[in-house]
């Protein structure tokens, strides 16, 4: 991390061209202990980031580690002092910054290696040795209260059934201060609680320790940097040797401890603390004079949400105001916008499907009422036409009947009187003769109706006649799995017809074309129609199948009406159709030379 | 009030509005022996018709305006009991159900045959004459009773109760001999000879 804020910031001065007037602000930042140590780094990651939010531009850091906590013998220190010297001896540094108070005496004793008018910063020093130090008005820090009570009050909040406190710390010298501090902070009882004070035991002998005691036990460990066998420690790996085993919740008072298993504590970060001195020294090199000389970090609770879960502690007795490390996300928290996002996905890919086959379901049946349709006008000239025949039919031709009936009747009757009325037998033959003329136009004018009102011609292209009526079939013919041949002769054939009996006429012809080859293979189910001008200026229209053929008998009774050769016909199609070709001045005639099949002759003269 | 006497020959009427039809049925039953009088329209027929006069109605279904039902309907609401018989051009069957259930007489089909249509007329004029002989008598068992005396009709209570003379008088309060003279009265203004008569035509006044 420190090496890429370091490479960060000798970019920038590597590329602009160095004047006298564009020195660099040189800090340096002395570290008491090895920059291993977690806290130390954390320290470092803070005093970058607070550096670089509001400071110069242009900056050169140097970084020491003095690591004058684990040699803390006084040859190892004029080694330290022998070397800085010779470094800094020709730097010009804007600012010292001492990590540590170790660090802090150092550089006050030392103020001449540095420069005597440079500003001093100094931060992870507690209120206590801040104090304890004669500090000169220009040496400015940050300083860390290490809260062990508010550090207990938030372990009771946690343990509210908690009987015992119980404080360990190691051999170290610095070890043993800590006791001492905790013993001013908790005394034998704290809010009612016994405290209990261990140290002078090894590791294993802290583990033990931890392991046999009541749930009802609050452990707190300040520090262990080396135990009584004279083995030293990184604090951090002894605390979490001891917290592995442990069968209650350890609390630390240093931010830089969690992780290893204890549950938290009451803490300033060691990044805050890095970030306000960073800050601190930003300001202190705009030569902001207006900052007091002592601030105190930020702390607050701090928690690894694992040891919650771990001992089964309420999450509900968590200070809202903690700082909450390690927390699980559940799948959803964690990924909440995915799965919501894919849950969308989800629902719309079901919606969109139950709709398409909605949306396929009513197009089949859209295409099947369409198809109905198509077959009803495909038989238009049965239905409705048969429909309005028999009505009519039946009444129209009723009346004269009856009439008739009852007049020869009659007129039987009349026979067997004596004398015989001959007079009235007269009349009754006329008016028998006069009801048969009237039955006669009866059929006529049915006849008329059948054609759907008068015949008005006008003049059109047979071919397109020919191919819009062929489209009207098209699914009749689909589903007969019949094939049309369309041979147009000519681009267009002019002749004089009314469009809607045209149409019957040809659709009449084609379904008998089709209804003829119903028993032959799909592959031979073909139907020609081809439209051609004769020379002698007629106007053409055949329609061939390869059915069974029409005998020369049965050619002529098929025009006449309710003559067919089908079960279910009713035979008046091609009577009509005649009609038709009759009242557009033409034919409709069977090829009498053809016998592979039938072919139906359909002539009207040209416009 | 009119005495109908049995004399009077019943008429057929024809309704239908085609001409043909009216004239060759009528030539048909007048040459059967019938009266015939022919109506071109339902109108015409109900302005014209006497219901105290015999006779029977044939009415063509399809006619135009009011219908044959609709004869039935103003005859049936008129509370006049003309026998219908029906001629129609198709057979409906909810149309024949409805007439026969509105009490018509007959249901032909045109083209008819003669033999059934004077089989239904014949039928018809017998009902007819019938009906109306009932209803005769029914009036003349009415007037008869009416032109009783208070005291005859009491004696004609008793007597169609089944009493004897002696049980009337003691009902009435007078004696044996004054009932005998008003039975006889009675009796004789009913026209009737025995009891048995006497009793038809009592209830016969009341139905």
């Amino acid at each position: 991390m420190l090496l890429i804020v370091l490479l960060a910031v000798s970019i920038p001065m590597a590329v602009e061209a160095q004047g006298p007037g564009d020195e660099p602000t040189r800090v340096l930042v002395l570290y008491e202990n090895d920059p291993m140590l977690p806290a130390a780094m954390e320290v470092a990651e803070g005093i970058s980031a607070g550096l670089h939010e509001n400071g110069p531009a242009k900056l050169e850091v140097f970084s020491d580690y003095m690591d004058i906590i684990r040699f803390d013998d006084p040859a190892h220190l004029l080694l330290v002092t022998r070397y800085l010297e010779e470094k800094y001896r020709d730097v010009s540094l804007n600012v010292v910054m001492a990590a540590g108070p170790g660090a802090l005496k150092f550089v006050l004793t030392h103020r001449s290696l540095f420069g005597e008018k440079t500003p001093i910063v100094f931060g992870a020093v507690t209120d206590k040795t801040a104090a304890a130090m004669a500090l000169p008005l220009d040496v400015k820090g940050v300083i860390s209260h290490f809260d062990v009570r508010k550090t207990m009050d938030l372990a009771l909040k946690l343990q509210p059934d908690a009987t015992e406190i119980l404080v360990m710390t190691g051999s170290a010298e610095f070890d043993k201060g800590w006791q001492v501090s905790a013993r001013e902070a908790l005394a034998d009882s704290y809010a009612g609680i016994r405290v209990r004070y261990v140290s002078g035991l090894s590791i294993d002998g802290f583990k033990a320790e931890a392991a046999k005691l009541p749930s009802t036990t609050i452990i707190l460990i300040p520090t262990l940097f080396e135990d009584a066998d004279g083995r030293r420690f990184v604090p951090r790996e002894a605390i979490e040797m001891i917290a592995q085993s442990s069968s209650v919740p350890i609390y630390a008072v240093y931010s830089s401890h969690l992780g290893t298993g204890i549950i938290g504590g009451f803490v300033g970060t060691f990044h805050s603390i890095g970030t306000e001195m960073g800050e601190l020294a930003s300001r202190v090199l705009k030569g902001d004079l207006s900052t007091p000389q002592l601030s105190l970090v930020k702390d607050g609770p701090l928690i690894d949400w694992r040891q919650i879960i771990r001992w089964g502690i309420d999450p509900k007795r968590v200070p809202a105001d903690a700082e909450i490390r390690y927390r699980e996300l559940s799948a959803w928290e964690r990924y909440r916008d995915e799965v919501i996002a894919a849950t969308l996905v989800f629902f719309t890919l079901v919606s969109t499907i139950i709709i398409l086959t909605f949306q396929h379901r009513r197009r089949l049946r859209l295409e099947a009422e369409l198809k109905l349709e198509r077959l009803e006008l495909a038989y238009l000239s049965r239905s409705t036409q048969l429909g309005e025949l028999s009505g009519a039919m039946a009444h129209e031709l009723n009346q004269p009947l009856t009439s008739i009936l009852a007049n020869a009747e009659a007129g039987s009757l009349l026979l067997e009187g004596d004398p015989i009325d001959l007079l009235e037998l007269r009349e009754i033959m006329k008016d028998i003769i006069l009801d048969n003329k009237r039955a006669a136009t009866v059929i006529t004018q049915l006849r008329r109706l059948l054609l759907k009102g008068e015949t008005s011609l006008e003049r059109m292209d047979l071919n397109q006649a020919v191919t819009t009526t062929i489209a009207l079939a098209r699914s009749e013919l689909l589903a007969r799995r019949t094939e049309v041949d369309v041979i147009l002769d000519l681009p267009d054939v002019p002749v004089r017809a009314n469009l809607p009996q045209l149409q019957q006429v040809i659709l009449n012809l084609v379904l008998n074309a089709a209804d003829a080859m119903d028993h032959l293979h799909f592959s031979k189910r073909q139907i020609a129609i081809v439209t051609r001008r004769r020379q002698n200026g007629l106007c053409e229209l055949t329609v061939t199948d390869h059915g069974s053929g029409v005998s020369a008998q049965q050619r002529v009774e098929v025009f006449k009406p309710f003559v067919s050769t089908k079960k279910s016909g009713l035979g008046l199609g091609l009577a009509i159709c005649r009609s038709i070709a009759k009242a557009h001045g033409g034919t409709l005639e069977f090829d009498e030379n053809f016998d592979e099949g039938a072919r139906v002759i359909f002539t009207l003269p040209s416009a | 009030m009119s005495i109908v006497s049995a004399t009077t020959a019943p008429t057929v009427h024809l309704v239908d509005d085609d001409l043909q039809i009216l004239k060759s049925l009528k030539r048909l039953l007048g040459t059967a022996g019938h009266q015939v009088q022919e109506h071109r329209s339902a109108e015409e027929f109900l302005e014209s018709h006497d219901a105290s006069q015999p006779g029977c109605a044939i009415l063509d279904v399809g006619l135009p305006g009011m219908d044959g039902f609709g004869i039935q309907e103003a005859l049936g609401s008129a509370n006049t009991s003309v026998p219908i018989i029906f001629l129609t051009g198709c057979e409906n069957v909810p149309a024949i159900v409805r007439a026969m259930k509105a009490g018509a007489m007959d249901f032909l089909a045109k083209p008819v045959d003669a033999a059934v249509l004077l089989a239904a007329v014949s039928e018809a004029l017998r009902t007819d004459a019938e009906k109306r002989r009932t209803s005769d008598q029914k009036r003349i068992a009415a007037e008869r009773i009416a032109s009783l005396t208070p005291r005859e009709r009491e004696v004609l209570g008793g007597v169609v109760a089944g009493l004897l003379n002696k049980q009337i008088a003691a009902e009435l309060g007078t004696v044996e001999k004054t009932v005998k003279v008003h039975r006889g009265r009675m009796m004789e203004k009913m026209c009737v000879r025995t009891v048995a008569d006497l009793v038809r035509l009592s209830s016969l006044a009341e139905s």
